[in-house]
């Protein structure tokens, strides 16, 4: 009955949600599988990543390209985009400069320089890097590259920096790491190395920090006192900041003896009022991903219509096309959401540039995309933790493609001890995605929330695995953990083939 | 096409005593050891009806205490009434879940599942 009455209502759940947006996700990557990785195909796939709030694919996907062209101006713009799309509007104007200083009429640049600007308060332009990692301290800088360092440092300082202001501290400690394998005995490289590394340190504490905190919540929740209790703990000893003892106390408030008194309601994100998912603006992203395939499907005919052989430039056209319909059909979702519809319409993410005002437009109702201000503006506090705790749970779902690589982590005892002792072994269903071999087991251990109570993993095996095929997975945020999740249905690990396994060390995250 | 390293009954026996991904690996220097691996779930299946007796003693040895305690990220066997219950659990949640009537059938389920081997 509910699911007819959410049809009636125009409504669909988050599941059918979730299998419309995955397969939107693998007809882009089937229409990207067939164009050259041109320099500027790869930027067009990167921004449509970026639109569609995925912004550590879209920068995925521009790293090699930047490896191979630096200075390649549309990567560069399209680099400033993402960072624009992450609201880090000091790197964005950063790419726009940059791109400026060798071609001061390019009109991308401009623009983004001019939006940037606009975004940018000078009382109040703190990077990401700055609010999150440093808690307001200056951040301690190193030189750009000169023309005497070599063409690998000149291209990845630059990237380095670019994740390192935007807070996407994973991706600038690897890079950092790549850039010492490069050149070990530089000192320069060196130093980049000892301030990237004590950043990457202070990161991972802030998100051990918000793992406890999300998992005393969660447990509250489930209306477990004692082990809320315990996570709250754990964020203080994690970080003795202010607001985080305030929060222990908080939950030592609620909890009391170690029973609750006060238990949250949940909240129902799948109602209407307090963010379910209406129906019509999946007819957008049905129509993009209908765009895809006829891109990918009649690509062959296209190009031969046209008396053209398959070089770049029919084929950026196809994905130009492609980009047309999802402004197109962008535009129809921000219109359906204006006529009514009580919360964010996921399609305006997918507009391209001309639609900005649109999305703000859309943003600034109701909380607009994140889910979590959206219910703390509607339900509450206590209502908001449930929706936070559901978000986390399952975030959503995402194509792993095939040659992309997995690291998983698992216990050292899994084979000695009898097969029901119950240790993780190498086939879980639990993953980081790229190549994230942790540095030790208790890096591990903290990012990955793998000690935790029903958890037997003590890291001290480590595997990188490659999809042999496109997989959907989960993303989530690991429960008790830092990192984010990838969770691999068990029909599908038989898709993944292990290529390098290795022993961890043993060691803290700090 | 996958090439025949071990005997069908070696692997079936191994798979069935479980502990084999290491040695597999030093023994036959292969990145995965799944690699080995060519008889299929029937067969495993097949093995178990031909020796009912090793059967009960890896249900005994494999579902030991499954579905009670919060287990995470391995597989779970159990008996549920009439039926064998397969799943993969996540906090203490399976999920996956398979359902099966006979024994046979659900252990080479589960030994699959937690080989990380396609069912097919």
């Amino acid at each position: 009955m509910k699911a007819q009455d959410n049809k009636q209502q125009g409504r669909i759940d988050e599941k059918r949600y979730q299998e419309f947006l995955a397969k939107f996700q693998v007809d882009l990557e089937a229409a990207m599988s067939l164009v050259n990785p041109t320099p500027a195909n790869i930027a067009l796939y990167a921004r449509i990543l970026s639109r569609m709030g995925d912004s550590g694919r879209a920068l995925a996907a521009l790293g090699p390209a930047l490896d191979h062209d630096p200075a390649s101006p549309v990567l560069r713009v399209t680099l400033g985009q993402v960072h624009y799309d992450r609201k880090d509007y000091p790197a964005a104007l950063a790419e726009a400069n940059a791109v400026l200083e060798l071609d001061p009429a390019n009109k991308e640049a401009l623009a983004l320089k001019h939006f940037s600007e606009g975004r940018l308060d000078p009382g109040a332009a703190k990077s990401a890097l700055a609010q999150g990692i440093r808690g307001g301290a200056r951040a301690e800088q190193f030189r750009a590259p000169l023309t005497k360092d070599s063409p690998k440092v000149q291209a990845l300082v630059p990237r380095i920096r670019a994740a390192r202001n935007g807070g996407d501290m994973r991706t600038a400690m690897s890079l950092t790491q790549k850039l010492m394998r490069a050149e070990p005995a530089s000192e320069y490289t060196q130093e980049i190395y000892r301030i990237v590394a004590k950043d990457y340190a202070r990161w991972q504490r802030v998100q051990a920090t918000i793992g406890n905190i999300n998992s005393a919540k969660a447990a509250l929740l489930a209306g477990r006192g004692d082990e809320a209790l315990a996570w709250a703990n754990n964020a203080v000893q994690t970080d003795p900041a202010p607001e985080v003892m305030k929060f222990a106390e908080e939950v030592r408030g609620i909890v009391g003896d170690g029973k609750i008194r006060e238990t949250p309601q949940k909240s129902k994100p799948s109602s209407p009022k307090d963010g379910g998912i209406p129906l019509w603006p999946i007819l957008p992203i049905s129509g993009l991903g209908a765009a895809a395939f006829v891109v990918a499907k009649s690509r062959k005919t296209v190009e031969s219509e046209d008396g053209f052989d398959g070089e770049n430039r029919p084929v950026y056209g196809r994905l130009q096309q492609f980009v047309a319909g999802a402004v197109l059909a962008g535009l129809a979702g921000a219109g359906i959401y204006l006529a009514g519809a009580t919360v964010i319409p996921v399609a305006v993410r997918y507009l391209a540039v001309p639609s900005q005002h649109a999305i703000r437009l859309a943003q600034s109702e109701a909380g607009a995309i994140n889910p979590r201000s959206a219910a703390a503006s509607k339900v509450g506090a206590q209502q908001a933790n449930a929706a936070a705790q559901e978000a986390t749970e399952v975030v959503r779902q995402v194509v792993i493609k095939k040659g992309e690589i997995l690291n998983r982590v698992w216990d050292s005892r899994w084979t000695k001890e009898p097969p029901g002792a119950g240790f993780s072994g190498p086939t879980g269903a639990s993953f980081c995605r790229g190549n994230c071999m942790p540095i030790n087991s208790g890096s591990a251990i903290t990012q990955r929330g793998l000690n935790i109570p029903g958890v037997s993993n003590n890291a001290g095996n480590a595997g990188t695995f490659r999809a042999t095929e496109d997989i959907v997975v989960s993303v989530r945020q690991s429960i008790g953990g830092a990192a984010e999740e990838i969770v691999v249905s068990r029909p599908d690990i038989s898709k993944l083939r292990m290529i390098e396994q290795a022993s961890l060390p043993p060691g803290t995250a700090k | 096409m996958k090439i025949e390293r071990m005997t069908k009954d070696e692997q079936l026996s191994m798979l069935v005593r479980g502990r084999w991904w290491d040695a597999v690996r030093e023994k036959f220097d292969v990145d995965d050891p799944r690699d080995i691996i060519t008889v299929s779930r029937n067969d495993l299946v097949e093995y178990f009806q031909k020796n009912p007796e090793l059967a009960l003693k890896s249900f005994e040895a494999w579902s030991k205490d499954r579905g009670a305690l919060p287990y995470h990220d391995i597989g779970a066997l159990w008996r549920e009434g009439d039926d064998y219950k397969v799943a993969w659990m996540d906090h203490g949640k399976p999920t996956n879940l398979l359902s099966f009537s006979n024994l046979d059938d659900a252990l080479a389920t589960f030994i699959f599942y937690q080989a990380g081997l396609s069912l097919k």
